[in-house]
């Protein structure tokens, strides 16, 4: 088997492409339409999120019961003024949707990084060390885990006072521990492997051991996690929200939106649906770009997906030449 | 080459060259069943009363059925383990007690070629990164990109074609990943490789490229070899001497016609009976049933005697009573652990 036999394409270049230049990249990700799609649209909630203000047609604070539940503009009894309706209190839909991917997303992101970040840093250590620091640290992820979690959120609120940020901390704090354990899990199995023997054999220490060898091989599963536990933090956030315990009044969130307009749901479908329809196109669209990023961060997959393109082109040519 | 192997006892000569390793009396204990739930975990005891030499340049196989302590040997020279008992010299330095910081820098010495080539090899690091990864622990390269020509001069060492160096081992075959870990076992130049059966898990046909490339490399640079396998013929195709074990303790060591030819132990026979013959007009006899493996058990109660006591023909009252050590044929490199031989 020789390597030279076949042109190398840019795809097997050895490093992934978020390290190379960004254009490499983006055309990586354009042959993947649906990752493109999802990334497209993660770009445009971002953009929303910072330029709401100038966006937003109306302040999204801004009350008017005489306006009250105004449907959609194109439906019967719409009005022109409000795209998306307004909901109970009169205030615009569309405008609350805007700046609501504000609070959720600022929160469901930091959260995923603050508690992603202490979660496998902690795992790691009990993973590798083992011994009596692998019981400390798993005792405490053991309290933490019985512990009734929303019992903990409204306690540490109820002592640091409500908002944005105390929400982020708070839930960090007590969403931590899946991401220990499914670390520690794996880095136990990955002690036993030849390869890291062999780092151990060159005399590798055991920073670079575990920056080199564990972490990069921990992130499909790591991925799949932060996704799943992005969304839990999203609808978590609109719990702690409609309690009066996470964002606050006049600011606003797509999870604060669907709690406050879950009580008018027979009468008025529109202030729910489309905070809803907002999560829910987000989480599909990180979904589908973490999983082409899965591929990506994995040499072997990402050349069988290399493999696959060329196949199916050259079968395209061939059957548009015959 | 002068050998002065096994133990060195009163009446021995003074060892004439300085031999690279020199282990004696080497023991290690694993924990094994719990006579009580939450009591001490009692001992095994895996390897026991190991003495040998290794001159420069030499290779010596170790062979044995699974569960003797061959790889566990070469993990303690390594000192990847714990030692029991005993002592290990390696080029003149006593390194039977190292803080961990000194073994780690022993692995510029002392180097490993593992097993198994598909799961030794970091599956998300490219030829360049693995091969140039001793030289950046150990200080030589500053990143991988500066240690590149270093590796590509590496891997013409190994007979690989340096236009590999930016691939991803899943592109390579069992053989070639073998050699990319000889590559990267080579790149600190060692003066000892453990090679834990390097090539057991690959294809029949590679093996013998890979047993060349192994002797080449050793002829080129000098590097001693503890060879650990337990195919017999590739064995004594590489190997000046053999060491044969049998339930952690060494039974048999001897240069490799003298051990094929004349095997003096009887568990040495009977593993060499265990060979099958490839031609059907040369016919060895039937041989004797295999020994049981060992179980754990066995070895925690086995007080002094030999431990092939149960299993062997030529077995004597004095067997069970005493455990017979490993000691020098009279006017003979032949080391022997047998009351019978």
């Amino acid at each position: 088997m020789s390597a030279t036999d076949f042109p190398r394409p840019a795809a097997l270049r050895p490093r992934p492409a978020m390290l190379a230049a960004p254009a490499g990249f983006l055309a990586e990700l354009w042959k993947d339409k649906a990752a493109f799609a999802g990334f497209a649209f993660l770009i445009l909630v971002v953009l929303v999120a910072i330029f709401a203000p100038v966006l937003a047609p109306h302040d999204p604070a801004a009350q008017s019961v005489l306006s009250r539940l105004t449907p959609p503009a194109w439906t019967e009894r719409g009005s022109a003024a409000h795209l998306l309706g307004t909901d109970m209190l009169g205030r615009d839909v569309f405008s609350r949707l805007l700046h609501g991917a504000r609070a959720s997303l600022m929160v469901g992101v930091s959260v995923v990084l603050l508690a992603g970040s202490a979660g496998v840093a902690l795992g790691l250590v009990a993973g590798y060390r083992g011994g009596r620091t692998d019981t400390v640290i798993m005792r405490v992820v053991d309290v933490f885990v019985a512990f009734p979690g929303l019992l903990l959120t409204l306690l540490l609120v109820a002592m640091i006072g409500p908002s944005t940020s105390t929400m982020i901390v708070v839930l960090a704090f007590s969403n931590w521990m899946i991401y220990t354990r499914l670390v520690r899990g794996i880095v136990l199995s990955m002690r036993a492997t030849p390869f890291i023997e062999a780092a151990e054999v060159l005399g590798c220490g055991p920073g670079r051991i575990l920056r080199l060898h564990i972490l990069p091989n921990l992130i499909p599963p790591l991925l799949t996690l932060a996704i799943l536990e992005f969304t839990n933090i999203l609808l978590a956030e609109a719990a702690l929200s409609f309690l009066g315990l996470g964002v606050q009044p006049p600011d606003t969130s797509w999870g604060l939106d669907i709690a406050n307009g879950k009580n008018y749901m027979l009468i008025a479908w529109w202030p729910i649906t489309f905070p809803g329809l907002a999560i829910a196109a987000t989480v599909l669209s990180v979904n589908l770009f973490a999983s082409w990023l899965r591929v990506t961060t994995d040499p072997a997959e990402r050349e069988k997906r290399h493999a696959r393109g060329r196949a199916r082109a050259l079968r395209r040519t061939s059957s548009e030449n015959g | 080459m002068t050998r002065f192997p096994g133990p060195i006892r009163a009446q021995d000569p003074a060892p004439a060259p300085l031999p690279l390793l020199s282990v004696r009396g080497l023991a290690v204990d694993f924990d094994g069943p719990r006579s009580r739930i939450w009591g001490p975990p009692s001992r095994v005891r895996v390897l026991e009363d190991i003495s040998f030499d290794l001159a420069p340049g030499e290779t010596l196989g170790l062979v044995g059925e699974s569960g003797s302590g061959k790889s566990t040997l070469g993990r303690a020279v390594l000192r990847r383990l714990p030692l029991a008992d005993g002592r290990i010299v390696f080029d003149g330095r006593d390194i039977t007690h190292l803080p961990l910081a000194e073994r780690r820098a022993l692995s510029r010495d002392i180097q490993m070629v593992f097993q198994d080539p598909y799961t030794s090899l970091n599956p998300r690091m490219t030829v360049l990164e693995l091969i140039a990864e001793p030289l950046i622990v150990h200080g030589l390269a500053p990143g991988p990109e500066a240690a590149r020509d270093r590796v590509a001069e590496l891997l013409r060492l190994v007979n690989l074609p340096p236009e590999n160096i930016d691939r991803f081992p899943h592109g390579f075959s069992g053989g070639q990943r073998q050699r990319i870990g000889i590559a990267r076992a080579l790149a600190l130049r060692p003066k000892l490789i453990i090679a834990d059966e390097p090539v057991s898990a690959l294809d029949v046909s590679v093996r013998a490229q890979v047993v060349n490339l192994m002797q080449d490399l050793q002829q080129e640079l000098g590097i001693s070899y503890l060879f650990v396998a337990h195919d017999l013929s590739i064995v004594r195709h590489i190997s000046h001497r053999i060491a044969i074990l049998h339930r952690g303790r060494m039974v048999e060591m001897a240069d490799c016609d003298t051990l094929y030819d004349s095997p003096a132990h009887p568990y040495t026979s009977t593993l060499l009976q265990a060979v099958p013959e490839p031609d059907p007009r040369h016919r060895r006899g039937t041989p004797t049933a295999p020994p049981p493996a060992p179980r754990m058990a066995d070895l925690v109660m086995e007080g002094g005697a030999c431990r092939y006591c149960r299993s062997c023909p030529k077995v004597a009252d004095r067997c069970h009573a005493e455990a017979p050590a490993l000691a020098r044929q009279p006017g003979r490199d032949r080391w022997v652990a047998c009351w019978e031989a």
